[in-house]
């Protein structure tokens, strides 16, 4: 149960500080510089990176550590002026799971002996999470299919990704470089 | 906590394969000194032996050990390949 507790945390926390992130700087800048993108499409949508890392953690548990934060954020959206369909966080999470679990199924030995996969690997679960949550976002938030909507949502996504995941990577090396620094 | 661990390290590896993927990894004291050592033999030949770079003076203070690990991590991240059609010849990468 402890562990659970502390998983939830981890990505609760985490999951809320990237869509911060999206929803203090990211949104403004976008409507700023890119008006005509509607305001439900983040095109620099980090949370992404968070979901993809969750779900190949924990699994099918991580839709459930995920879930209230994602619901947390879209009060918090509303409040922002951002306001999601109520099944939204609950789409975006399926979808991601779905993605995840099609990944899987499809590049099954993509993992390494080690049993750490390659980043681009972890992208691959990104784009089909994202294909799968483009489809249902469009169709929750612009009521049909529409292309351009749907990839904005995936240009978001992938986006969010790699940027969450180059935030990760200088994140772990400036960590190494203080630890270098306070052994000298 | 150990499961906790056992995530991070996980997500430290990933990340250092992607930091040596985009070519921006940093290199030990070790890897830079056999780096060095492979750099100034290979002035003489393009291939260098296993045995010149751990008899190399700028690699006598290091372990026969540590530096056969410095050499798979020089090689992991392209900076060196295996040459020739011997074991143990070493070149340089670039």
């Amino acid at each position: 149960m402890k562990e659970h507790i502390q998983n939830f945390l981890i990505v609760s926390v985490a999951y809320i500080t990237a869509y911060s992130l999206v929803l203090g700087f990211i949104a403004p800048l976008q409507q700023m510089l890119l008006n005509n993108v509607i305001l439900e499409v983040s095109l620099l949508f980090l949370p992404h990176g968070i979901r993809v890392l969750s779900f190949w953690f924990f699994g099918w548990r991580a839709a459930i550590y995920l879930l209230p934060a994602a619901y947390l954020m879209m009060v918090v959206s509303a409040q922002a002026g951002i306001t999601l369909d109520l099944w939204s966080p609950l789409g975006n999470i399926l979808a991601c799971l779905l993605g995840f679990l099609f990944a899987k199924a499809v590049f099954p030995d993509l993992a390494t002996k080690r049993g750490i996969p390659n980043w681009k690997y972890f992208g691959i679960i990104a784009l089909f999470s994202s294909l799968f949550n483009s489809v249902g976002m469009t169709a929750l938030h612009a009521h049909e299919l529409n292309l351009s909507i749907a990839s904005g949502y995936v240009i978001g996504d992938m986006a969010g990704f790699f940027v969450c995941f180059l935030i990760l990577m200088y994140g772990f090396r400036f960590a190494r470089l203080l630890t270098t620094v306070n052994d000298a | 906590m150990s499961l906790l661990l056992k995530n991070i390290a996980k997500m430290q590896i990933m990340l250092a394969d992607m930091e040596a993927e985009f070519g921006i990894r940093d290199i030990g004291a070790i890897e830079k000194s056999v780096l060095s050592s492979v750099a100034d033999l290979a002035g003489d030949t393009t291939l260098v032996s296993t045995k010149d770079i751990l008899q190399h003076p700028l690699n006598n203070v290091y372990s026969r050990p540590s530096l056969f690990r410095a050499l798979k991590n020089l090689e992991n991240l392209g900076k060196i390949a295996k040459g020739g059609k011997k074991r143990g010849l070493y070149t340089l990468v670039g």
